[in-house]
């Protein structure tokens, strides 16, 4: 009887496994691309590839990129989240930084403009694949959160 | 960069089409290697410049499919690809892939 169960799970499991990785690989594969960070272009490579790969061999490849996820996508997340948390504590350390030219933020309904000479802290900053800097948010004396300024603003 | 056998298959695949652009999935295929070992080996060479990288030109819409990343030899990968090969054809480790080298001969002198 016990044996009759166990190979019942193993079924269960087994069509499980097929419907997810067999039916729906993209939306695995999806999951799994999250590890890499959202600027990272191997999100839209590996996704743009899955195409060219044979139906049959999908669900093998789809598991495959879970290791590049993993030991890519994660560990340079994790490397890139401590570097980028001893460049904004360096930042932090540096004080006020200054737009350099006028910045309009576009809302929902509404429109926010920051003049020249601004102010604020920086509270988060945002990098690009190679880790450079990209954008910033930044608290301004009024308390007011400002995200995402392209880091354009900031340079003389 | 560290001689491997992942290395040189890749080195050797890049180099019978040195003009084409270069797909990752193509790369496997040709090379037997998994994703986890190509992607890391194809990313380092775009850091030292032997590659370079690019989307393909298609429209989502129209190829009901989403742009391939394609990577491509510049001159400086050329030459360092090159001389990677010349000292791979003569290392005993790189035995097992005398047929590739052979292959590749006349585009190596």
């Amino acid at each position: 009887m016990l044996d009759l169960l166990d190979g019942l799970r193993a079924w269960q499991l087994l069509i499980v496994a097929v419907a997810v990785y067999g039916f729906f690989p993209g939306v695995v594969l999806r999951f799994i691309l999250l590890a890499f960070r959202r600027s990272d272009p191997r999100r839209a490579e590996i996704l743009a590839e899955l195409r060219a790969v044979p139906r049959w061999e999908r669900p093998f490849w789809v598991a495959e990129q879970a290791e590049v996820a993993l030991f890519e996508g994660l560990l340079e997340r994790i490397k890139s989240r401590r570097k980028t948390s001893q460049r904004l504590s360096l930042l932090k350390e540096n004080g006020p930084i200054i737009f350099m030219k006028p910045h309009v933020k576009h809302g929902l309904l509404s429109k926010s403009t920051y003049g020249r000479g601004t102010s604020g802290l920086v509270t988060n900053i945002h990098t690009g694949p190679r880790g450079e800097i990209t954008h910033i948010d930044l608290r301004l004396p009024d308390g007011k959160l400002v995200r995402e300024v392209p880091v354009d603003y900031f340079r003389a | 960069m560290k001689l491997t056998n992942a290395l040189v298959q890749v080195a050797l695949a890049i180099a019978s089409k040195p003009d084409d652009p270069l797909w990752g999935y193509d790369l496997s295929k040709e090379t037997g290697l998994r994703s986890g070992v190509l992607y890391p080996i194809l990313h380092r060479m775009l850091d030292e410049g032997w590659l370079v990288d690019g989307w393909e030109d298609l429209d989502p819409a129209i190829d009901k499919r989403p742009p391939r990343r394609y990577y491509r030899l510049t001159e400086e990968g050329s030459r360092e690809l090159g001389a990677l090969l010349q000292s791979a054809r003569t290392d005993r480790r790189f035995a097992a892939l005398k047929p590739a080298f052979a292959a590749l001969q006349p585009r190596l002198a």
